[in-house]
């Protein structure tokens, strides 16, 4: 499995188990974050998991409402590759 | 003057999820096997009752249930079957003529006590950025205003373990001011964090851990030894009598009046002689329903299984009312859930109006002879003719009446 791949699973997963999006709803790449249901509030609280679960570190305001879930999985891997 | 109906009554607890499901348990009169649970919170063994087989994400949606506190989660649910029993559609009333008083004391204890550990495990910036709405016990009514669309006076009561009571008197007064022409009422707690039980424990108020669970809150039994902390949430839908019945609505009963009073005593015991407690009682019956004693014909008490409490509550209501009148306390069944106590016994009130049938006092099996009151126990009995009072006493002093006819 690549990194890729564990990457974008391992933000799924955050998405579905700890946000109760639907999985059904995370095949679709260009969703956006607004359109899963996420405000500002879940964003900041989603930073905390993204840390503790994939060891990647975002400061608050990078990943905002409108991004998609492909733009956030990229920010995700851009980070993770600069850690 | 019996002008404010009940027309939907909602309940979670450690009874069961959903009206019926409570009231069955109830009016069985047993202890609920399932629900009550002894565990170590942080080494030290707790006798406590929690709403069984309880799932928020099931059953209020997953996307909801992570952002919400578990007193919320339960209020939300209380709540909504209430609305959904009352049979009303909310939309067919304007938002800002709808009312809600929730009681609350504790807010959301376990989720402050995760952002504490996370503090001090990780650092500030690990705190949740959700500590705070999720934490504040208007939280409860905030966000059943945003689930509902209520619109109207929303407001939090804190009058610790007689919230629920108050909660209900406070808004049959919005209805009578002419405020809101629909008032959802109610009480929500889920307090069951180990820094609460700890302050609980060391205060001498709960009961032994060693005692058999099932049978530990045995309320004005001469065995008991404190109470068993307990979760839960009820709401009752509160409409203007002919409102009700231009919408040709089911009543359960009617909210006929409402006593408050506080003993300016101290802050956690009881007055011993329940003069407070007399007091909101006579006020409820006689100033605000218009009754005398002698109308009501049993009392939902508040009866926690402590010694203070019911020793006091038992020299108040053998004051008023002698050994001739039905005592229940429903927490030898739900334990004590502490704000939520007024609203669920509050719902059982109205419902043992409405089945005439009076739930018994469960593990109580010797009265104590210093609490000369007719304890219901065993089994259920027959409501007469009477009224039926709710009682509820709280740290602080705060003492709540509510008198239910049909």
């Amino acid at each position: 499995m690549s990194n890729t791949t564990t990457l974008r699973d391992g933000f799924i997963s955050i998405l579905t188990d700890k946000f109760g999006v639907p999985s059904s709803e995370t095949t679709n790449g260009v969703v956006t974050l607004d359109e899963l249901g996420l405000d500002s509030l879940a964003l900041v609280e989603m930073l905390l998991d993204l840390q503790k679960k994939l060891g990647v570190s975002i400061e608050q305001g990078v990943i905002l409402p409108e991004l998609t879930l492909d733009e956030t999985v990229a920010l995700i891997e851009e980070r993770k590759g600069e850690s | 003057m019996s002008d404010i109906a009940v027309t939907g009554v909602g309940m979670i607890s450690p009874a069961g999820i959903g009206k019926d499901a409570n009231w069955a348990t109830i009016l069985a009169g047993a202890g609920t096997a399932a629900s009550r649970e002894s565990i170590a919170h942080h080494g030290q063994r707790r006798t406590i009752a929690r709403v069984p087989d309880f799932d928020a994400r099931k059953i209020i949606g997953a996307s909801k249930a992570w952002r919400l506190a578990r007193f919320v989660q339960l209020a939300i649910i209380a709540a909504r079957e209430a609305i959904s029993d009352s049979g009303i559609d909310l939309d067919t009333i304007e938002g800002s003529r709808i009312g809600l008083v929730f009681g609350n004391s504790l807010g959301g204890t376990d989720t402050f006590e995760a952002a504490t550990e996370a503090l001090l495990t990780d650092g500030a910036e690990q705190v949740s950025p959700l500590l705070v709405p999720m934490w504040m016990p208007n939280m409860v009514a905030g966000s059943l205003s945003i689930e509902f669309g209520i619109q109207g006076p929303v407001h939090v009561v804190a009058t610790a373990c007689a919230s629920g009571t108050t909660a209900i008197g406070q808004g049959r007064r919005l209805l009578r001011e002419g405020r809101c022409d629909l008032v959802v009422v109610g009480a929500s707690e889920s307090a069951l964090s180990s820094t609460t039980l700890a302050g609980l424990a060391n205060m001498g108020a709960l009961v032994d851990p060693s005692v058999e669970a099932l049978e530990a809150s045995r309320p004005f039994d001469s065995q008991r030894g404190g109470f068993v902390p307990a979760e839960g949430a009820a709401a009752l839908i509160l409409e203007r009598d002919r409102d009700a019945l231009a919408r040709n609505a089911r009543v359960y009963a009617h909210v006929a009046g409402y006593g408050a009073s506080t003993d300016s005593h101290h802050v956690t015991a009881p007055r011993p002689d329940g003069q407070g407690l007399k007091a909101a009682i006579r006020e409820a019956v006689e100033d605000e329903a218009g009754l005398v004693l002698g109308d009501i014909g049993h009392v939902n008490a508040h009866g926690t299984s402590t010694q203070l409490n019911d020793a006091a509550e038992g020299r108040a209501l053998h004051g008023l009312f002698g050994d001739t009148v039905p005592v229940t306390s429903i927490k030898g069944v739900t334990g004590h859930p502490l704000a939520a106590a007024g609203a669920i016994e509050g719902a059982i009130a109205a419902l043992t109006v409405y089945h005439r049938q009076i739930p018994p006092t469960a593990n109580t099996n010797n009265v104590d002879s210093a609490i000369p009151i007719d304890v219901v126990t065993g089994s259920a009995r027959p409501l007469g003719s009477g009224a039926v009072v709710s009682v509820s006493a709280g740290f602080g002093g705060h003492n709540a009446a509510v008198v239910f006819t049909p």
